[in-house]
């Protein structure tokens, strides 16, 4: 008889999120890893949340607390979850059928890696005569630094730190950004293990306001590479499965002439 | 670079931020992230407005103290540099033209008070290739989150 499998926690934050939460919390169940702890992180929902929450039964932890915001609820599910593999859905998602399957063994088999991270496939409305009757891929699947699409030893956190609260949209961006300056192992792998609703109201706002929060994780991270080396901000170092350029930091500037420095003995 | 050869930002490829005095610059055809600090932020503000390098080097001069041929070689070669990281493209005529000059490029400072010339530096990092694209964020409001506005249908 093979070691009992490690238990994963699975916190999935929730705030009026009824109508799509029964098949994200179905897609995680239906996951063949045999040891799984569902967290439910209630944010405050005013709608039918909790009920189909409870409606899991036993299956599921539920946990109700104050809005204040799904940075906030995920920490909230750190805290609670009793795993020593973390992972998260948001409520308007579904896990691929494989994803854990996929993603124990991959941790398991890379033990200098702290995080998994395979690739989300986004969804978009689809209409018929301006109502929405269901949702089709769209475009390829993409890596992106989004803890759904992750598995996460628990000790990261610790390491890291929680997510930050004050950050409304992008907490989990800020966070990976966080863990590559700090060194975390993370480990790329290309099968997809999220199906990713995309709002389809207005996909160029969306881009716009996803360029500008881009821009400023990256001006933040930048910050505090230059706080830790006093100096010009370092590159971080490349993933596992990012490919095989070196990461780089290249200045295109000319050089001002300096006086020779006294080299020491 | 030919002096008067007007370029433009390589939008939409090419999106950008300026915080405090720095530029951050991405390409979001490799992934590739610059800064540009400095003099380096002040060029991509005035090539933002359609400055040809020879009327950024006149800009400059007016800002900082140090010889006209040394700005006009230090702003050639970082110029160069854009167009190398392909974040700069010439404009075509049917791009924005080019603002007229005002009487004074800016309020010229007395030539005891302007700083010294710093060369406009540029960093290149390429760690976060294949990791910036677009994530489409979810809509977030007060309604609840995340937020499928529209109704109905399951995938």
């Amino acid at each position: 008889m093979g070691p009992e499998p490690l238990l994963v926690s699975v916190i999935i934050p929730v705030f009026n999120g009824e109508r799509f939460l029964a098949g994200a919390v179905a897609s995680v169940l239906a996951q063949t890893h045999g040891r799984l702890e569902v967290l439910i992180v209630d944010d405050g929902s005013t709608d039918g949340s909790a009920a189909v929450a409870r409606s899991f039964g036993a299956r599921v932890r539920y946990h109700a607390q104050a809005n204040r915001g799904p940075a906030a609820a995920r920490n909230q599910g750190i805290r609670l979850a009793t795993g020593s593999l973390l992972a998260f859905l948001d409520a308007d998602d579904l896990w691929s059928e494989t994803k854990l399957a996929l993603q124990v063994p991959r941790l398991a088999e890379n033990p200098a890696a702290d995080v998994v991270l395979g690739r989300a496939q986004y969804l978009r409305p689809v209409d018929d005569a301006g109502a929405t009757t269901g949702f089709a891929p769209w475009g390829e699947p993409r890596t992106a630094l989004n803890l759904n699409c992750a598995l996460a030893r628990r000790q990261v956190f610790d390491r890291v730190g929680l997510l930050d609260e004050s950050l409304f949209q992008c907490d989990d961006w800020d966070w990976f950004m966080r863990a590559r300056e700090l060194g975390v192992t993370l480990a790329l792998h290309p099968e997809v293990v999220l199906r990713q609703r995309v709002h389809g109201g207005n996909i160029t706002r969306d881009r716009e306001r996803g360029n500008r929060f881009t821009l400023a994780m990256i001006q933040k991270s930048l910050q505090r590479r230059r706080q830790e080396s006093g100096g010009p901000a370092r590159a971080l170092t490349r993933l596992a499965g990012q490919g095989s350029e070196p990461a780089s930091v290249t200045s295109a500037a000319p050089v001002p002439k300096r006086p020779p420095r006294q080299e020491a003995d | 670079m030919v002096p008067d050869t007007r370029l433009r930002i390589n939008r939409p490829q090419v999106i950008d931020e300026t915080f405090a005095d720095e530029a951050v610059v991405v390409n979001l055809a490799n992934g590739n992230y610059y800064t540009l600090s400095r003099v380096g932020a002040e060029v991509w503000q005035c090539l933002e407005q359609g400055f040809a390098p020879a009327r950024i080097v006149e800009e400059l001069c007016a800002r900082y103290a140090g010889p006209q041929a040394e700005i006009a070689t230090a702003v050639a070669q970082f110029v160069d540099a854009l167009l190398a990281a392909a974040l700069v493209v010439p404009a075509t005529d049917t791009d924005t033209p080019a603002p007229p000059p005002p009487a004074l490029p800016s309020p010229a400072v007395p030539a005891p008070v302007r700083p010294a010339f710093q060369p406009p530096v540029m960093q290149e990092y390429t760690d976060m290739q294949g990791l910036l694209l677009v994530d489409p964020v979810h809509e977030v409001d007060e309604t609840g989150w995340p937020n499928v506005k529209r109704e109905g249908g399951t995938p």
